[in-house]
């Protein structure tokens, strides 16, 4: 790392943006600094509310209502671009800095053409017609996007997320911005493409000259990234520095707590599990038609296998991971399994029984032996029941006598590790991990032997996630729970599976114990994810 | 698109000869029995058992419909038993007072409903957020008889700026059917237009909430540009579907109207056939209303499809 030989771009200085609700003044961002240089990355990291994405909407001057610059200065060369008026500051927007966003499929309009949204930022800055859809078409090839011509009339839903992405970078590229804000560009995207995206970025900065400002919550990301870092937390920088030292040798408390919660590749494995008796889930060679009862009058439409051929046990007190990128049908496999999608073939074992019928007495058997987590603790929840009519409702199906239902509650939410007092609280006040707590709580109700965990920690911050891990494998020691880990992020899968299963469009393409896929993928795909998942080492940088 | 519209056909086929028999039913199961209307002042029990016999009441209800259907469809509407002459020529010559009513409420329809949506979608400052809720508000709550009677007293009896009664066709002179048609169409307009914007307005509110909007203003875009080309074209679907379903409302509506303003048209066609139990009318008008609702329900989906890439009309 070259100590940086221009002047900097961007200076922020004892920058404060406040929040104000009825209660009280929120200072989101407060007093953060830092300095920006040509062809240099600067990472910011944080958990969710630590004040990163208020930080670069404040340097946009678009944060939302009630939110408020309070004071500081930003200073985009010699200009203040707090003092801007509102008509000089559009002329900065996109033109000087450029952002991209989280979710691309959010960020592009749906009813435009991806041409004309790219013109259109050209436009805005006083390009005419003509220049401005040849550089569009010269933006498209830029970022890799296959045949421009054609993209160029097409709409964002016509494309996949990786590809609407770079659309997204080449709208902030247009006008050859000297300063580049990404709001977590990879965390709406499969694996394989966030290494695609990142390296798309770094070309960007190497080919351009651009100053980034990287904002992510994942240190995978910020180890491939980063020149250096700021470490943000409740809206203060706690720690800073160049991106090796801060990830290796972290200073403050709260980063050092954030490093050790990061599930890593390199840590030791779950001793192997060795299954004393029949396996408590079993399918064998299930196929499930999405395409099964959508009809219309003149014609069906062709049976499409999103799940084709999938064969995978789960033993009593056995974490079996399925992995995979999003639309490879791991979420269908689990909804056959119980029962919400019906099976075009092969069969469901629960407990020993065939259940692939899904009669109602065998469905009874589906639920008392297999519960299901999911992946968003937030839209899971019955907003307007409280934890204990959640837990309530899942204990009488289960068919506990009433006598027993606010003692069995009780236990259960001591059991998940939440006071018996969070029983009347409404979903709303409580925090993510808290949800997910709530809702495995609501899952053992009916003393399942196999847990269906559907991107289980996926919405959470690592921090929270390091201790929904934790919870799982103990409750698992305790209880004996098998589980079909449901996940893309190989880190986490790492860390809480015995045996691994790959999934790639509908068919699982291996198996193993996790050690077999971790250090000897046969499979080329399996080999291609495991690349392409970040690693918190900065000398394995690409 | 051409498959999509053929596609709905057996459902549109269903709804008419649904409606149908509901309009065949319907006017027999009221109180009150036509022939004795038909067969005069004081009439003995004989002349009404004639004049049943000679228009076919006596005959099963099922060969009643039959014969009523088939006419139909060749183009035989029937006759009026009161007004003793064709329907089709009862209609036709009403038709062209209440399509130029309700076609010009349309249009004040979609103008307003889109201002006030527009305006409603926008950032406003508390104060005209306030003054245009409230106006919103009233024009909801307001039925259009009353609106009706604002108007006139406000333009034909304060202002003396517009007729208030009667009508001259549009056809015959254009200005001055126009000033006749201006407070019955705007009467029978407003009521619908603050649905309209009201609608629109919650959706461009909503609409303003997406990150789309944030990567628009990030680009540099205005406040006019982000709210005409980024906004209102996103937040249509609402504001579409609800013409199409107040199309037929304002035909509905367009029979008070026509009382108040003293209009000759399909509205009052109608509450004449009904109280007279003139039953072939009726049926007529009663179809024809139908189709004319599930006309313009199609055409509101195939305008937010050719609005909306990402809704394809499929069967």
């Amino acid at each position: 790392m070259t100590a940086p030989t221009h002047a900097p771009v961007l200076q922020v200085d004892a920058l404060v943006t406040t929040f104000t609700t009825p209660d009280e003044v929120v200072r989101a961002v407060d007093d953060v600094s830092f300095v920006l240089y040509p062809g240099r990355i600067l990472g910011i990291v944080g958990e969710s509310g630590s004040g990163k994405s208020v930080t670069a909407r404040s340097i946009m001057r678009m944060v939302h209502a009630p939110g408020r610059v309070e004071s500081g200065c930003i200073m985009l060369g010699d200009r203040d671009l707090r003092n801007l008026d509102e008509r000089a500051m559009r002329s900065v927007r996109g033109r000087d800095v450029a952002m991209i966003f989280q979710d691309p499929q959010a960020a592009l309009n749906p009813v435009i053409k991806i041409g004309d949204q790219i013109i259109e930022s050209l436009q805005i800055h006083g390009m005419g017609a003509k220049k401005a859809k040849a550089r569009a078409l010269e933006l498209l090839s830029q970022v890799g996007i296959p045949n421009p011509e054609e993209a160029f009339e097409r709409y964002q839903h016509q494309y996949s997320g990786g590809m609407r992405q770079r659309v997204v970078i080449a709208i902030a590229l247009a006008n050859n911005p000297s300063v580049l804000i990404a709001d977590e560009p990879t965390t709406a995207l499969d694996v394989t493409i966030q290494a695609q995206i990142l390296e798309l970025l770094r070309k960007l900065r190497t080919d351009l000259g651009i100053a980034i400002l990287l904002i992510t919550h994942d240190m995978g990301v910020v180890a491939e990234m980063c020149d250096d870092v700021l470490v943000m937390y409740k809206g203060k920088v706690v720690e800073r520095g160049p991106t090796a030292k801060v990830l290796a040798a972290p200073e403050h408390e709260y980063t050092i707590s954030l490093m050790n919660a990061v599930p890593r590749m390199d840590s030791p494995l779950r001793a192997p599990f060795e299954p004393s008796g029949p396996p408590a889930l079993e399918v064998s060679d299930l196929r499930t038609d999405v395409n099964a009862g959508q009809r219309s009058v003149f014609r069906r439409k062709a049976p499409f296998y999103a799940v084709d051929g999938v064969s995978i046990a789960v033993h009593p007190g056995e974490t079996v991971a399925l992995v995979g990128e999003s639309g490879c049908g791991k979420s269908t496999l689990s909804r056959t399994i119980v029962g919400i999608y019906g099976s075009a073939g092969g069969t469901i074992r629960v407990g020993g029984r065939d259940v692939t019928a899904m009669t109602p007495a065998d469905r009874r058997h589906v639920t008392r032996g297999v519960q299901y987590v999911f992946q968003d603790p937030y839209s899971s929840l019955n907003p307007r029941r409280t934890a204990g009519q959640s837990i309530e409702e899942a204990l009488r199906v289960a068919g506990t006598p009433a006598s027993k239902i606010r003692e069995r509650s009780i236990e259960l939410m001591r059991t998940v590790g939440l006071p018996a007092e969070h029983l009347d609280r409404y979903p709303y006040a409580f925090s993510g991990g808290q949800r997910q707590r709530i809702g495995i709580a609501r899952a053992l109700a009916g003393k399942a032997k196999v847990l269906v965990l559907d991107e289980p920690v996926s919405a959470l911050d690592v921090s929270i996630q390091a201790e929904i891990l934790d919870l799982l494998m103990r409750l698992q020691a305790e209880h004996g729970l098998g589980y079909l880990f449901i996940s893309h992020d190989l880190a986490v899968v790492r860390e809480i599976s015995h045996r691994v299963a790959v999934m790639y469009k509908g068919k699982i393409v291996e198996q193993g114990t996790t050690q077999e896929i971790f250090e000897a993928a046969r499979d080329p795909y399996t080999q291609r994810l495991l690349a392409s998942t970040p690693k918190l080492d900065v000398e394995d940088r690409p | 698109m051409i498959r999509y519209l053929l596609g709905r056909i057996p459902s549109i086929l269903l709804v008419i000869f649904l409606a149908s028999i509901v309009a065949f039913i319907l006017p027999r199961l009221a109180p009150g029995d036509p022939a004795v209307v038909m067969a005069g002042p004081d009439p003995t029990p004989e002349q009404v058992e004639a004049v049943r016999e000679a228009a076919g009441f006596n005959r099963p209800l099922i060969e009643q419909y039959l014969s009523w259907v088939l006419g139909l469809f060749r183009g035989d509407l029937g006759v009026s038993f009161i007004l003793n002459r064709p329907i089709g020529e009862l209609i036709l010559s009403r038709v062209e007072s209440t399509l130029q009513l309700a076609g010009l409420a349309a249009v004040f329809m979609i103008l307003l409903g889109f201002a006030l949506g527009i305006l409603g979608g926008s950032r406003l400052r508390r104060g005209s957020r306030l003054a245009l809720d409230m106006f919103n508000t009233a024009m909801l709550a307001t039925p259009p008889f009353l609106v009706a009677l604002v108007l006139i007293l406000v333009f034909g009896i304060w202002l003396r700026i517009l007729p208030v009664s009667g009508e001259v066709g549009l056809s015959e002179n254009f200005g001055l059917g126009l000033q006749y048609l201006l407070l019955p169409a705007a009467a029978l307009a407003l009521t619908q237009a603050a649905v309209v914007g009201r609608l629109l307005q919650t959706s461009m509110l909503t609409t303003r909430g997406e990150e789309f909007i944030d990567l628009a203003v990030a680009k540099g875009a205005s406040p006019a540009r982000v709210t005409f080309r980024h906004v209102l074209p996103a937040s249509l679907d609402a504001a579409i579907v609800s013409i199409g379903l107040r199309i037929g409302e304002l035909l509905s509506g367009a029979i008070i109207i026509e009382a108040i303003f003293a209009r000759n048209g399909l509205g009052q066609l109608a509450v004449q056939a009904v109280n007279n139990r003139d039953y072939f009318l009726i049926q007529t008008l009663v179809i024809g209303a139908v189709v004319i609702a599930v006309l313009s329900q199609l055409i509101s989906e195939v305008v937010m499809a050719s609005l909306d890439p990402r809704i394809r009309l499929e069967s």
